[in-house]
């Protein structure tokens, strides 16, 4: 059985929680840009695009919410299917959260990996079973924003980053 | 062709413009997999050339930890689980 708050939920009030916390992060100066878009499959609704955050932190989103009851405009759907990815532009990855593979003594397929931005080897520990309480894609922009935060004073100058985007 | 909505039009759409959007978004899910699949394994074999490697392989040595889980792989793995749940729908339909 999937976590409850990973349980079936109607897509518009997915997308209205979705909305809210991404709103949040932009009112916040966290966000600064994005590029998602949702797309229809068989059975399923995809988002992915990517994140501009402060410091040239850059999250790549690839999520899938499957249809799990039909209904004319508001479907029942579950997330089957995530990847979030940090990666400071420039650098490395440092953070990325998905269940796209299983990991040798995992009990379950989410996993969070970490990596020294700078070299992008694992850090101690990594990566490590998150079990069936993986991240919300609000709770992972907030680990980053945590991370930034942390690591705010040793950044390069993120001016290149805006760039990455194509926006600006 | 698959129907793609961006974040960035929907925000700026009246309420009633994004509710048809999000409604013909949903609508789009009804399709057959068939088209889709046939994509779907294009892209899958564009990756295994590109690559020079197969999809069993790549998942393998993964899982096995012997090769960095790059951002580009993950996504690739994302595709083929992907594929399964397509060929279980076609399988179905």
């Amino acid at each position: 059985l999937r976590h409850a708050r990973h349980g079936p939920n109607r897509f518009l009030s997915y997308k209205q929680i979705h909305d809210t916390c991404l709103r949040n992060f932009f009112d916040s100066g966290f966000l600064l840009d994005q590029t998602l878009e949702w797309s229809a499959l068989p059975g399923e609704i995809e988002l992915s695009g990517q994140l501009l955050c402060l410091g040239g932190i850059v999250i790549g989103v690839r999520k899938v919410l499957e249809v799990v009851e039909d209904h004319e405009t508001d479907p029942l759907v579950q997330t089957v299917e995530y990847a979030y990815n940090a990666h400071l532009s420039g650098h490395g990855n440092f953070l990325r959260c998905d269940n796209s593979h299983a990991h040798p003594g995992h009990e379950t397929d989410n996993h969070r990996h970490e990596w020294d931005y700078r070299t992008e080897e694992d850090l101690p520990g990594s990566p490590r079973c998150t079990g069936i309480d993986w991240p919300l894609l609000s709770e992972f922009i907030a680990d980053v924003e945590t991370w930034y935060w942390s690591h705010a004073e040793e950044l390069p100058e993120p001016a290149h980053a805006v760039r990455l985007l194509g926006k600006r | 062709v698959r129907r793609k909505v961006a974040e960035s039009a929907l925000l700026a759409m009246s309420e009633a413009k994004r509710s048809e959007a999000l409604a013909q978004l949903v609508g789009a899910t009804r399709g057959m997999p068939n088209g889709e699949l046939k994509a779907l394994r294009g892209e899958i074999a564009r990756l295994e050339k590109e690559h020079g490697m197969s999809s069993e392989q790549l998942r393998a040595d993964i899982t096995a930890g012997v090769r960095k889980e790059t951002w580009e792989y993950c996504q690739w793995l994302m595709l083929l689980r992907r594929r399964e749940r397509l060929e279980a729908r076609a399988a179905r339909s």
